[in-house]
């Protein structure tokens, strides 16, 4: 036999692999992404601690810087009261501190309005270096143009009554540098103030300093002054420009708002930002003296790069042990459902005859074992089925062989030849038989003896074998009684008689036996049981004979008959028949019924014996509708001339 | 012939120049969107299609524009209609051309929350600008004798955020918004015309005497002016751009966010009614109140009169 090749897809094993793949690749999965999310995190904090790390570093040299212009200033503040007799020293004083300061860039002890009444309104000696060459110059802030004593430097401290650094600014006259002033008020006994001492610090390492933080790969760093002015970015054009909320304006989300709340409290931090579509981690932590804020700005992506590497990692991992499950994997489920295989190709011998077909040799106790002793117990029990049936489908012939024979028995035994009595022109009779089986119960038979018609039709209970017996015997006493008596009544309680006789199966037989004097139409009848026969007149009106019902024959040994007499009028018919007829069925199970057999033979009255024969066979087979027959139909009809 | 052609040149060049009449305009404040239409109809050439040939002097902080109107640097300026009608009572009589705010942008900005009248912040310190602006309020405080400490400072926002104020007035447009940029969420932020104290604003303005031998110019100067206000209304990002332009011309510190919603507000503020087109004209009913009060608190000698104040047009 020709094996049958499977598509992978639709075998068992290419079925098996599939779903097991898609098992172990959700459970990959879902490992992956368990360990991932878990790596992600800690990577992010990891990010976190270091970023703060290093801001704290940076903050801390940005204080140290800050701490040693406070201390230069208180250094040098304490000169400014024992030298108030001689404004001219307070430039001494200044160019002092810068002497002793190199990293401070300007120094100004700024007096209250009108302080020296011999120096005017404005009095603010100012030292600071020259930028072109380095030396220390000195010079009076103050005049109508510059009004140091609305500037923040000067009013905050003095409003706050103590010392402030001022948010970064681009000094117009130092060479645009960015700076801040560091600002300390000077009271005097009374607690009155009278000056303002400053210093100023260019904050050009600070962007320096704050710029070199490198993190991450692509991070940036900024810092922002109280005022959320960036002081140090990337972008030197939005310094002292753009605040970090300039472009956010308007919006309103909860990382902004925490990130404004965070600056303005001075606390450290971190956000996840939007921007441009792209999305950036902010950390951020506050210089406290100043409260301006170092931020690192970086793409989340950057942060998450080790974890996108360790995902394509694990991504191209799993892939390779899916790959070497299917491959290591495939073989043994093959191995395994190969008998399956090996069992589909016995089945197919067996469903072509060969019920011997070697099974294939199963060796573990598994399922397969199961389906192999099925198998065998399968051919065993077909051998044993097919033989029976051998035996059983001969008897069946040899039965069918007999019934065909006992069927042409029983045809040969009625008369078959119609017009029977062709040479007489008295009569005319016709007559059919149809059983339901080979052989059947009903019977109708006639002859002629001394001018006079003998006919019966009968119809034995039940069907079959058994009918057609007592069918036999029921004809062969006819013949043989009949014609040594001349009554209906006497013949048919001959034939009961005889039936009845060790009947011990209980079998009867139905019948109407009727004598005709062809000579003058005289019709001497009994009727046993059977349907009464109908009567066709010559003016087409048919009518049932009347009959008295009598027993059928065979029931009870003495019986009484009673027979009845009419005389035929020329040209009428007789038509007899048994209850094949009118209960015939169609597959509605509705009834052929006896006013559709008389509208039948009205329709017909004026029709030969044989023609009305025909037609009614014809219209039981209509009516039928292709419904199996259930019972034998005799129909017998006479014309009397 | 050569000579004939040299001064043919120089004529037509001369006209695609626009060469005409010199004169200098100075807004009242540094560049910003305040001056938009200003900018606008400068950079469009509505000025030189008018046969103007301008220059855009800026003021400095300390030197107010009518200071410079009043020493002949500056022939048109702008200002608040305040200080107008202050500077008009005082000899330097102006009129007004075109009235560019018809609402007062005056607010009220302080940590505390729940401030809702100046009567809240009694005896507190409240920082106003060294150059003025703050008239009202301080006419407020002395109406109601609130006996506020008023702070003056040139930038309010560092002394603001170092809390050395309790509150500080502010511009709608100005701080309003530079405030929220900074980070700053105030406890309460107040505008002037929500306590019933709404007037007009910032005007264009000539002296009176140049008016009057130069009508013609001072009308085509207005309607230019106008013409870039109305552009500016129309074009709005082209506008910030030209802004942009003259902030860093004037090296001031700003950026494109903060003058774009400046540019807003300003717009805004110029709408007599919420949504109508601008009309430029001066409100005479705004105008009598502030006479009557400016007059009571002693800001003016005497009533200003409006026909005076705008050349008799309306």
């Amino acid at each position: 036999m020709k094996k049958t090749k499977i598509k992978f897809r639709k075998s068992i094993s290419g079925r098996l692999m599939v779903r097991v793949l898609i098992v172990s690749a959700i459970i990959f999965t879902l490992t992956f992404a368990v360990f991932l999310r878990m790596a992600a995190n800690k990577m992010r904090e990891e990010a976190v601690d270091h970023a703060h790390r290093e801001m704290s570093n940076t903050i801390h040299q940005i204080d140290a810087v800050l701490h040693a212009v406070e201390i230069a200033v208180e250094n040098t503040a304490w000169i400014v009261p024992h030298r108030l007799a001689s404004p001219d020293f307070m430039y001494a004083i200044t160019e002092r501190l810068l002497q002793n300061n190199e990293f401070v860039y300007g120094c100004a002890v700024a007096f209250e309005p009108d302080y020296f009444p011999s120096e005017g309104h404005y009095f603010s000696p100012y030292s600071f270096r020259d930028e072109k060459s380095g030396e220390i110059k000195s010079m009076q802030l103050g005049n109508d143009s510059y009004d140091y004593h609305y500037m923040d430097w000067y009013q905050i401290p003095k409003l706050l009554n103590k010392p402030y650094w001022s948010e970064p600014y681009y000094d117009e006259g130092g060479g645009e540098k960015m700076m801040t002033t560091y600002s300390k008020p000077l009271y005097d006994s009374e607690g009155k103030l009278y000056a303002i001492i400053t210093a100023d610090l260019s904050l050009e390492w600070l962007t320096e300093l704050v710029g070199n933080i490198k993190v991450f790969e692509k991070s940036y760093n900024l810092m922002v002054s109280r005022n959320a002015s960036y002081i140090v970015h990337p972008d030197h054009e939005l310094i002292l420009n753009e605040t970090i909320f300039s472009s956010t304006y308007g919006d309103e989300d909860e990382s902004l708002k925490k990130l404004q709340d965070d600056i303005v409290n001075c606390r450290a931090g971190e956000v996840l930002r939007n921007k441009e579509g792209q999305k950036f981690f902010v950390f951020y932590s506050p210089v406290e003296t100043t409260q301006w804020v170092v931020a690192i700005v970086c793409p989340r992506s950057e942060l998450y790069m080790e974890v996108k590497m360790l995902r394509n990692f694990l991504i191209f991992l799993g892939v390779i042990a899916l790959l070497l499950m299917i491959a290591m994997n495939y073989n043994g489920i093959r191995k395994v459902v190969a008998p399956v295989e090996d069992f589909s190709g016995v089945a197919k011998k067996i469903a072509n005859g060969d019920f011997t077909a070697e099974l294939p040799l199963i060796k573990s106790q598994d399922e397969l074992k199961e389906l192999h002793d099925s198998f065998e117990y399968l051919q065993r029990s077909l051998v044993n089925y097919i033989a029976e049936l051998k035996s059983t489908t001969a008897n069946k012939e040899r039965i069918e062989s007999e019934l065909r024979i006992a069927h042409n028995i029983q045809m040969g035994m009625i008369p078959k030849i119609f017009p029977p009595f062709p040479e007489r022109d008295d009569l005319a009779l016709s007559a059919k038989l149809v059983p339901a089986k080979e052989v059947g119960g009903d019977l109708y038979d006639f002859f002629i003896e001394d001018e006079k018609l003998y006919f019966i039709i009968g119809d034995v209970s039940g069907k079959g074998v058994p009918a057609s017996l007592v069918m036999a015997v029921a004809c062969r006493l006819f013949r043989s009684v009949a014609s040594h008596l001349d009554k209906p009544e006497e013949i048919m309680s001959s034939l009961n008689d005889s039936l009845a006789d060790g009947n011990e199966s209980g079998m009867f037989c139905t019948s109407f036996l009727g004598i005709l004097d062809l000579k003058n139409g005289q019709l001497k009848y009994c009727n046993a049981g059977h349907n009464a026969p109908l009567i066709i007149e010559t003016n087409g009106r048919v009518l049932p004979m009347r009959v008295e019902p009598n027993l059928p024959l065979g029931l009870f040994e003495g019986f009484p008959y009673e027979g009845q007499e009419i005389k035929l009028e020329k040209q009428m018919k007789l038509y007899m028949f048994t209850d094949g007829i009118n209960e015939a069925e169609n597959n509605d199970k509705e009834l052929f019924g006896d006013d559709r057999l008389i509208a039948l033979l009205k329709l017909n009255a004026s029709k030969t014996p044989a023609e009305i024969i025909d037609e009614t066979f014809s219209e039981v087979k209509h009516h039928a509708d292709g419904a199996e027959q259930s019972d034998d139909i005799t129909v017998m009809c006479l014309q009397y001339y | 012939m050569k000579n004939i052609l040299c001064l043919m040149c120089f004529v037509v060049i001369s006209a695609f120049h626009g060469y005409g009449q010199k004169i200098t305009f100075s807004p009242q404040w540094s560049a910003q969107s305040q001056f938009a239409g200003y900018y606008a109809a400068f950079e469009n050439g509505y000025y030189a299609e008018a046969g103007l040939d301008v220059s855009i002097v800026h003021p400095t902080h300390s030197y107010s524009s009518i200071n410079m109107l009043k020493d002949g640097t500056s022939d048109f300026i702008t200002c608040e209609l305040i200080q107008a009608m202050m500077a008009s009572d005082k000899g330097t009589r102006l009129i007004n051309l075109l009235q560019t705010t018809q609402h007062t942008t005056l607010v009220l900005i302080s940590h505390e929350k729940g401030i809702r009248l100046m009567s809240d912040l009694a005896g507190r310190r409240i920082g106003t600008w060294k150059a003025g602006f703050s008239d009202i309020p301080y006419i407020i405080d002395k109406e109601h004798n609130l006996g506020i400490e008023w702070v003056k400072f040139i930038n309010p926002l560092n002394i603001y955020i170092s809390g050395a104020i309790d509150a500080t007035l502010g511009k709608s447009y100005n701080e309003g918004i530079l405030f929220s940029m900074s980070g700053i969420t105030p406890g309460s932020l107040l505008r002037f015309s929500e306590m019933g104290y709404d007037y007009p604003e910032d005007g264009l303005y000539v002296s009176e005497k140049y008016f009057k031998k130069n009508p013609e110019l001072c009308r085509k100067f207005a309607e230019a002016s106008r013409k870039g206000w109305e552009w500016v209304r129309n074009n709005r990002k082209e506008a910030v751009d030209i802004v942009m332009k003259y902030v860093k011309k004037e090296n001031i510190s700003t950026n494109i966010y903060n003058q774009k919603w400046m540019l807003e507000e300003v717009l805004e503020m110029q709408e007599d009614i919420k949504g109508e087109a601008p009309s430029f004209t001066l409100n005479d009913n705004a105008f009598f109140w502030l006479n009557e009060v400016l007059l009571k608190y002693g800001y003016i000698s005497k009533p200003v009169e409006f026909q005076q104040l705008t050349g008799g047009k309306q």
